[in-house]
């Protein structure tokens, strides 16, 4: 499989989660009665199920319940973003690399298998060669 | 090795990965008409329903949490790089869930309890473990060469203080439901509730293959700029 | 044996450093009570401490004045390089960590044998109601925070931003010492003072220092070798 085929396929997949995940609206917006609780001792051993809601004073809960689920999506939405980004730019880093080492490359000779030749040559000096640190903090 | 042996290497996680994403989103765009289908609770009203996120939100940092830990073991004490890798993963992890779960807890307490925090054990351990992997994130970034041992040394004393922080914050008082809570829940919420913790891990297993992935290719660059400089 | 030839030969070696110019040892305990002075003006309301204020203040001076001597003591380390120097030495690795570890709590007990006495005087804390409670609270939250304080700024000596990290790493971990000292301190200067209750922190103390040592002890050769 070539690079920019599994490329393609994993931000694919990464991006259609992303988006069947932000086209599940939160509950709390379906539900906008202005449904209230009480302040405190609330439910403290178990949870006692109620098939209407008891009108009521207080703090509406919708804004709450929107705002709580609202950020829950908003930050797994992010993450995702990310990695998907860093995974973007490292491998963008990584054709770089072996096309900059091997010539052939350039002329798009060894498509199939960019960085054949590096990563054998990785694969040798694996396990006998631990990598020193690349730049040292001096003590 | 390199960028082929990355996918190999994963084998399987990565062609499971496609699916189980599918999966995951199904399950989570199912996940509000469960909840919203669940009945309301008598004392709380609609504002309990932020439980149905909040809670696996919490089980998701804890699961991360001990991935980190027992990741970070692996590499103390066997070496091997790849361990450093996915307790990194882990760790983001444990704060990104940890993060959903401090903002969705205020809210749900400010509506509750009348009050946006209470130090009670559960939210106190959860702040001090959310905390601990912030400050291991913190040394990853600005701690220099050499600190991804260190990390894994604070990330194996972070999770060993997890019961003490638990148990030393449970002598005072709390208010936090109690525990007895999900094992007492009825049959419209158990449902509800256990599909969202089922997403919430399913989620969890996808973002660490996801991570890892990102760190071996981050691993695999890193070795070829060594060999490009030494040739 | 060996273990504990070295354990003293390099706890001599600190203390007869630091005795000549007692340099970290004025520093730090000026530095506590200047975090004492600072709290009280935080915690005292007209005249009048408020309730449990002085437990709290004893504690967060000895957690402040405890980072700032661990920092201290590897930093000297540092200047010469001899931490390396000792790493390459043929001893028990552990034996290192112990009498780091030995050093820093000499150096903590004698800042707290000038913290405590202040905070009954401007406190009016009845702190020698129970001496010997107080005293095993004392020396096992110390030994707990000294403990984890050691590895961790002895891991971070080579590392970048060591001076703010080993704070952001160190107070987490130490949650629980913290918690259980200042309760325990409170329920001894209580009108009654509750022993029972001092004694269950304590026992937790006691076992946060057992479990956190071992795993000191344990990590520390791999923390601290490339």
């Amino acid at each position: 499989m070539t690079l920019e085929k599994a490329e393609m396929r994993r931000s694919a997949a990464i991006w259609g989660l992303a988006i069947l995940c932000l086209l599940a609206l939160p509950p709390g917006g379906a539900a906008a009665v202005a449904a209230q609780g009480q302040p405190t001792s609330a439910a403290q051993d178990e949870f006692v199920p109620l098939d209407s809601l008891p009108p009521d004073e207080g703090l509406p809960a919708a804004p709450l319940v929107m705002a709580a689920y609202g950020a829950a999506w908003l930050i797994i939405v992010l993450y995702l973003w990310s990695i998907w980004r860093r995974l973007g730019r490292v491998e963008r880093e990584l054709a770089d690399v072996a096309r900059r080492t091997d010539p052939t490359l350039s002329t798009g000779s060894h498509r199939q298998d960019p960085a054949g030749s590096l990563t054998s040559r990785v694969s040798e000096r694996d396990g006998l060669v631990t990598p020193k640190p690349r730049s040292g903090e001096g003590g | 090795m390199g960028v082929q042996a990355v996918k190999s290497d994963q084998g399987l996680a990565h062609r499971a990965f496609p699916a189980l994403s599918v999966l995951a989103a199904a399950m989570f765009a199912y996940a509000p008409f469960m909840i919203m289908g669940a009945p309301y609770e008598s004392t709380m009203g609609l504002v309990q329903k932020i439980f149905y996120f909040h809670v696996p939100a919490w089980f998701a940092m804890f699961t991360a949490a001990a991935v980190c830990g027992l990741a970070s073991a692996m590499y103390l004490f066997g070496g091997r790089k790849s361990w450093d890798g996915v307790a990194a993963s882990a760790a983001e992890i444990v704060v990104v869930f940890g993060a959903i779960g401090l903002i969705t807890g205020p809210l749900w307490g400010r509506k509750a309890w009348g009050v946006w925090w209470q130090w009670d054990a559960r939210l106190t351990l959860s702040l001090v473990v959310w905390l601990t992997f912030v400050a291991y994130l913190l040394l990853r970034r600005f701690g220099g060469a050499g600190s991804e041992k260190l990390a894994a040394g604070v990330a194996l004393f972070g999770v060993a203080n997890i019961p003490f922080v638990y148990q030393s914050v449970n002598w005072w008082r709390t208010v936090h439901p109690k525990t007895t809570v999900v094992m007492t829940l009825g049959p419209g919420m158990r449902g509800a509730f256990w599909w969202c913790v089922g997403a919430f891990l399913l989620l969890t297993v996808l973002l660490l293959i996801a991570r890892i992935r990102l760190e071996r290719e981050r691993a695999t660059l890193d070795d070829l700029y060594l060999l490009v400089e030494e040739s | 044996m060996r273990f504990l030839h070295t354990v003293l030969l390099v706890l001599e070696k600190d203390l007869r450093i630091e005795v000549r110019s007692m340099e970290i040892f004025y520093t730090t305990v000026f530095f506590a009570v200047a975090c004492v002075l600072v709290f009280s003006f935080g915690f005292v309301r007209e005249g009048e401490p408020i309730e449990g204020a002085a437990a709290g203040i004893l504690w967060i001076a000895i957690a402040f004045s405890g980072t700032l001597a661990l920092g201290r003591t590897f930093e000297r380390e540092r200047h010469g390089d001899t931490l390396r120097a000792l790493m390459m030495a043929p001893v028990d690795r552990p034996a290192l960590y112990v009498a780091k570890l030995l050093g820093v709590l000499v150096l903590l007990a004698a800042v707290e044998a000038v913290v405590v006495p202040l905070i009954a005087l401007m406190f009016q804390a009845p702190l020698f109601a129970e001496p010997l409670m107080l005293g095993g609270l004392l020396f096992a939250g110390t030994v707990g925070f000294a403990a984890v304080g050691t590895l961790f700024a002895a891991m971070l000596v080579r590392a970048r931003s060591r001076d703010v990290l080993l704070p952001v790493l160190l107070y987490p971990i130490t949650v629980p010492v913290i918690i259980a000292g200042v309760r325990g301190t409170a329920a001894l200067l209580q009108g009654e003072p509750d022993v029972g209750m001092a004694r269950a922190w304590l026992s937790m103390l006691v076992f946060f220092d057992v479990v956190f040592i071992t795993l000191a002890l344990w990590t520390f050769e791999p923390l601290m070798t490339d």
